[in-house]
């Protein structure tokens, strides 16, 4: 009984402190996806050595439960799409017309993977603890996710947030053979978007030239029906007025 | 003509007020050496041997809604040229529906491209028509006639399709109904499919991908044909006479083909990837069926050196004769093996495709670039292998292209 009393004890405060640190990365998330079921127009640039190399267009569809649909707006990739749901991915060439399932390693292929530009809550993929808490006006909490599911593009990430707002500063993403892949920093907008993030910055750590700059144009509530989240629908229709 | 119909599809498309159009140019320019040891080779009057040619090939895509009905339109207009020929241009509709949707259901008529297949160096499940995976532009295909209906339920699909006998059909005689199942359970993706017409009888398939871990992938597919025909060289099947005056090559009906494939894919952390993959055909030409057409080929080159044979009528038969790779487009037995790399700016890729059953390959190195508004692809492809190989005696030895592409 005393045994099971002081358990109790010696549990209770890590249980309150790992509610905590899930709340604090719900409220991370809530700065890039205020709403469950969101069109989001994405501007990509791909730099190396600090010159523009590319420039990416994309509109993301994303529905509860981890559903994203990427589609490509660029000339050089028009009407090319990325269909994930949940742990599952199918890649959708216009020509083709038949979806490819992809590994989640495919799905990382490419300087933006599909993931970064996808997804936009961690609270879903990832269980957070609190690493440190530097506290006081301007200071700082550390977080370190840990992939909860299969799928996902980075197994670990050590995430700082501010410790009054608990707005993403930066975070480190690992790779599942435990390399760190890049460093994300986060801008956000004035005015109306002072609590929106309109910029990702992704500093490429093993090809180290590289940075790209994920640029959210516009994050409007969208409900997009069920078929479109159908890979046999997509390859059917390549053209998708939306 | 056909540069009209494809002109009516331009204006159609610019002049439709709502709706979403692009328009894509490919240009395929291709530089080409040829196997002068190769036992199928003649002079140029007899097999066109072009030094170089170029495709040049402009799409438009067309969607938008008329009252209740989706119309989708992909029309293409091409021109071909090559050394010491003039250029030729050609146009068509790749695409025409019209489609109505109710509920889950989705009804459409007209001209629809149909790509079912599970693979890539050979998609057996690709019943209603087949691409050439080893062709190096990437042009559409055109579509079949007919009315389709699909059902789209969260994870699944069905398809239904009743194919016209149209010329542009791939069974111009026979009407065709054709289904398809599609279901994405899990880390599985299966489908099966179903054909039957008056011709080829029933064809059944079914194939799936699994994904095994966030690196490896599975996939395969089979096909059965009930009924399948060859195109027979009737001198290689008989043995002794090694000329004939008119085309050698009959019609010959089989029953019980099977087309199969298995492979994987591999991705790693630092951007390759990897795709191994085993086919067999047994609906083209056996290794024997192989070795009697060269063994016929042979003797009709020696026979060059004949005084009392006249040299057209011997060049003619070894062109027929080199139809055979026309006619059976892959060894039964092959093995593709593909490298890729994700580079920062080219992306390299080498693949191989290996005939089992003679050691020749065809190899491609390919290198890929995106710039903002413009694809860009060079590749040389090269045949080796023995005398009396499948690749060994291609007429073709190297060739080197590059393709530009961009949608606007």
């Amino acid at each position: 009984m005393y045994k099971s009393i002081a358990t109790l004890i010696l549990i209770l405060p890590i249980t309150v402190f790992a509610a905590s640190a899930e709340q604090m990365l719900k409220k991370a998330d809530s700065y890039r996806q205020n709403a469950d079921e969101v069109k989001v127009a994405t501007e990509i640039k791909l730099y190396k050595n600090n010159q523009l190399q590319k420039q990416r267009l994309y509109d993301v569809f994303i529905k509860p439960n981890r559903q994203s649909l990427v589609i490509s707006r660029s000339p050089s990739e028009k009407g090319q799409k990325v269909l994930m749901l949940d742990d599952r991915f199918w890649l959708l060439l216009p020509k083709t017309k038949r979806p490819i399932r992809i590994t989640p390693m495919q799905k990382l292929l490419g300087e933006a993977s599909s993931g970064d530009v996808a997804t936009m809550r961690w609270n879903e993929d990832y269980d957070a603890e609190v690493m440190s808490d530097n506290g006081g006006e301007s200071g700082t909490i550390e977080l370190l996710l840990t992939a909860k599911r299969r799928g996902v593009s980075y197994k670990k990430i050590h995430l700082s947030l501010d410790s009054n707002s608990h707005k993403p500063l930066r975070a480190e993403l690992y790779l599942l053979s435990g390399k760190l892949a890049k460093i994300a920093t986060f801008e956000f907008g004035t005015g109306n978007t002072a609590s929106q993030v309109t910029k990702m910055t992704l500093q490429d750590k093993i090809k180290k030239q590289q940075r790209t700059e994920i640029r959210y144009l516009s994050i409007t509530p969208y409900q997009l029906a069920n078929k479109y989240y159908n890979p046999a629908y997509l390859a059917k229709n390549p053209r998708l007025a939306l | 003509m056909k540069v009209q119909i494809f002109i009516m599809a331009l204006a159609l498309a610019s002049s439709t007020a709502h709706g979403d159009s692009s328009i894509s140019l490919l240009w395929h320019p291709q530089a080409n050496s040829y196997n002068s040891h190769s036992i199928f080779h003649t002079p140029d009057e007899y097999v066109a041997q072009p030094r170089y040619n170029s495709q040049l090939v402009a799409e438009i895509t067309h969607y938008s809604t008329l009252q209740q009905l989706d119309i989708s339109l992909l029309a293409s207009v091409q021109q071909q040229s090559q050394s010491g020929g003039s250029p030729q241009s050609d146009a068509d509709i790749n695409e025409l529906t019209a489609g109505y949707n109710r509920g889950e259901w989705e009804f459409a008529i007209g001209r629809k491209i149909h790509s079912w297949g599970v693979g890539y160096s050979f998609r057996p499940l690709d019943i209603i028509q087949q691409t050439n995976q080893q062709r190096t532009s990437r042009q559409s295909l055109i579509g079949q006639d007919g009315i389709t209906a699909d059902y789209y339920s969260d994870n699944s699909s069905v398809s239904l399709l009743l194919l016209a006998a149209t010329r542009h059909n791939r069974y111009p005689d026979n009407p065709t109904i054709a289904g398809r199942y599609f279901i994405t359970q899990g880390q599985h993706d299966l489908q099966l499919v179903g054909q039957y017409n008056h011709y080829s009888k029933t064809q059944v398939g079914a194939g799936g991908v699994s994904i095994i871990n966030d690196n490896l992938a599975l996939h395969g597919s089979m096909l059965y044909q009930q009924h399948y025909t060859q195109m027979i060289n009737t001198l290689a099947e008989q043995g002794t006479i090694i000329l004939s005056r008119q085309n050698p090559y009959q019609p010959q009906d089989h029953n019980n083909g099977i087309q199969a494939v298995i492979g994987l894919s591999y991705a790693t952390d630092n951007s390759q990837s990897f795709i191994a993959e085993y086919s067999y055909d047994s609906t083209v030409y056996t290794q024997q069926q192989w070795q009697a057409i060269y063994t016929l080929a042979t003797q009709q080159q020696a026979l060059l050196n004949d005084p009392l044979t006249p040299k057209s009528a011997t060049l003619g038969n070894i062109a027929w004769s080199a139809l055979a790779s026309q006619y059976a487009t892959r060894p039964q037995h092959s093995l593709m093996l593909q490298w890729q790399y994700e580079g920062e700016q080219w992306q390299p890729r080498i693949n191989t495709l290996l005939a089992i059953e003679d050691r020749s390959h065809m190899t491609t190195l390919t290198l890929q670039r995106q710039f903002d508004s413009i694809n860009f692809d060079i590749g040389i492809r090269h045949f080796s292998g023995k005398t009396n190989s499948f690749y060994g005696e291609s007429i073709l030895n190297n060739t080197i292209y590059a393709t530009f592409s961009s949608e606007f």
